[in-house]
């Protein structure tokens, strides 16, 4: 019976190894779910079409890594080679610096991978505001004068009593605050006395009083490198109760109100030409839990 | 005394927050620029390697004109028929150079090739926002200071003996493997798969690097957006130029992590990275002159340098 020897080829099977870590990360960011925690959701189908290639790559690396050849004694590597180098990888140099250097880096980055914590961006990627001073802030923002206001000088339609709801949010997907940003937009005056109900997390800007925060949810592309804040101020006396992150679902009434400071603030400045802006004052606050999709994407 | 000393801390410990503030979302943008770019390096290696593997270079001589102008067109347009990223090119150049192909039309392929095909383009669309405009600018740009850079350097033909330094290495390299005409398809799809681990593990590297330094500049440029101001003019097309330099990125990452600095730095500059970035990287700047001679290697870079600024400050 023929002795089989085996050899392993380090390079080989060491990128086989890491090969196959990665396609496991991925694995388990789709089976959690977290992947929607990180890209969009065409990413995130690309992810999955290259799981199982990458798998399939890393497993036949690692299997051709192990080098079964006959034991024969006093074995001259280069007889043995029958002429065809392209898969005799002991004739290959030994790894370089940049080599070691790529498998280092690749296994710090799995090491940062499956060590992530899984959350949701929030208020920490929200640009800072630059200081203003109270006096500038108090002469030209509105705050607690009770107003509905007009846009310019027209006035809203009769909707006092109408509590249809205009933008309401019916699954973790719906593009609530970009959907309502986009409209409102288009036609400022349809909304102005409607009911809303939207979803987001808090975020209280130190531009603005203690009763308004502003309901906030990321628009992103692709990835949340590119997530970009989409807010609707809130008017609420429980406002001071809540923190920063908080996912909340609010409803309540949209009315405008005098404030130009709304145009510093990153998640408020989509609507920047005029001074009355949309804040809802609110009827309910109820918190809920992070959603599972909790970033706005394009339809 | 002790009150003192937990006082003396205090800037230690804010020091750390902020460090841990920045950390955080940091790890995630860096995970989620990683997860997002690799499905794309990934096809690049691929299709690359199956290029690698199942074409030879007589092709591409034979389809290139001999007159100038017409060569460095062809010759920019070639990448779009058959992807390889800039890693790939260099050794193609070398062997196109060989086959006694215009040394202008390879110097337009070797800038060119690594944007001017579908992986790189679909990358650039994906990555900013299914925007097609910054793709056209980026393949027009390149397109453009391909050509003209072509035919810039172009000259005479050079055959590849007179250049030692290129000659020896010729015949070390590896793409000499390329021409075994007879292997069978098992080994044939073998060498493609070792082909593309390769090149993933050639490019992977760079782009964690890239990708770390981005997400921990985008996180300090938004928690400090009041002390910095959003760049632009020529120090925004410049610090651009550096970093995409620097970051060596392939074409199909390199969108991504231009996207991640689109909101800091202006449309100008983001061109001038997404650009520069494949013609002039930490690798070409080495591979260029070796492939094309010292002299025509640095007019080259340099020609390349100066297009890619104009462009960054014109849009």
């Amino acid at each position: 019976m023929q002795l089989l020897q085996l050899s392993i080829h380090r390079k080989q099977f060491v990128q086989g190894l890491l090969l196959f870590s990665l396609s496991l990360f991925f694995l388990k960011l789709y089976v959690t779910g977290n992947i929607h925690l990180l890209v969009s959701d065409t990413i995130a189908v690309l992810i999955l079409f290259t799981i199982l290639p990458v798998m399939v790559l890393s497993c036949a690396m690692l299997f051709w890594s192990v080098n079964r050849k006959p034991a024969l004694p006093q074995r001259d590597h280069g007889e043995n080679c029958e002429g065809d180098h392209t898969h005799c990888q002991d004739h290959i140099p030994a790894s370089s610096f940049w080599g070691k250097s790529t498998v280092c880096l690749l296994l710090l980055s799995l090491l940062a991978a499956f060590s992530w914590h899984p959350k949701a961006l929030g208020s920490e990627m929200i640009a800072k505001t630059p200081n203003i001073s109270p006096a500038e802030l108090d002469a030209n923002n509105s705050f607690d004068d009770g107003s509905t206001g007009t846009l310019g000088e027209l006035k809203p339609p009769v909707t006092t009593q109408n509590t249809e709801s205009v933008v309401t949010k019916q699954s973790a997907n719906e593009e609530s605050q970009a959907s309502f940003a986009i409209h409102y937009q288009a036609n400022p005056l349809k909304y102005v006395g409607t009911t809303v109900a939207l979803e987001g997390f808090v975020y209280h800007s130190p531009l603005l009083p203690p009763n308004y925060f502003i309901l906030t949810r990321y628009f992103v592309f692709c990835c949340i490198a590119d997530a970009y804040p989409i807010g609707i101020t809130v008017r609420s006396s429980d406002s001071m109760d809540l923190k920063n992150d908080t996912w909340v679902q609010v409803k309540g009434m949209i009315e405008t109100k005098q404030l130009p400071i709304l145009d510093q603030i990153e998640p408020t400045n989509w609507f920047p030409t005029s001074p009355k802006k949309p804040v809802i004052n609110s009827s309910s606050i109820k918190a809920i839990p992070t959603p599972t999709k909790p970033y706005m994407m394009p339809s | 005394m002790v009150i003192e000393d937990v006082q003396l801390l205090d800037p230690i410990f804010t020091f750390i927050n902020q460090i841990l503030q920045i950390l955080i979302p940091a790890h995630s943008i860096f995970l989620a620029i990683l997860v997002e770019s690799f499905p794309f390096v990934f096809v690049g290696a691929l299709l690359s390697s199956c290029v690698h593997e199942c074409i030879h270079e007589e092709h591409f001589a034979r389809w290139i004109p001999k007159n100038k102008l017409s060569s460095v067109v062809v010759g920019s347009l070639i990448g779009f028929i058959l992807p390889v990223c800039d890693c790939g090119t260099n050794p193609v150049a070398r062997n196109l150079l060989v086959k006694g192909v215009p040394r202008a039309a390879v110097v337009a392929f070797t800038l060119a090739a690594p944007v001017i095909n579908p992986i790189s383009m679909l990358a650039t669309y994906f990555a900013f926002g299914m925007n097609v405009h910054m793709m056209l600018l980026r393949v027009f740009a390149t397109f453009i200071i391909a050509c003209v850079v072509g035919c810039i350097v172009g000259g005479k033909r050079v055959p590849a003996v007179e250049s030692g330094i290129f000659q020896s290495q010729l015949e070390g390299s590896a793409t000499v493997e390329v021409s075994h005409p007879k292997k069978s398809k098992l080994k044939r799809l073998r060498s493609i798969m070792e082909h593309t681990v390769e090149e993933v593990f050639g490019i992977i590297g760079f782009l964690i690097c890239s990708a770390a330094v981005s997400s921990l500049y985008q996180v300090y440029h938004t928690q400090h957006a009041h002390l910095l101001q959003s760049q632009s003019g020529v120090l925004a097309v410049l610090t651009m130029m550096l970093l995409a330099i620097l970051f060596s990125l392939c074409s199909s990452a390199d969108a991504f992590v231009a996207r991640s600095f689109a909101t800091s730095y202006s449309p100008g500059a983001v061109l001038a990275f997404l650009v520069i970035g494949q013609m002039a990287d930490l690798r070409n700047v080495l591979l260029i002159p070796r492939t094309f001679g010292l002299i025509t290697g640095i007019k080259v870079l340099a020609l390349c340098f100066l297009f890619c600024f104009i462009t960054g400050m014109i849009l």
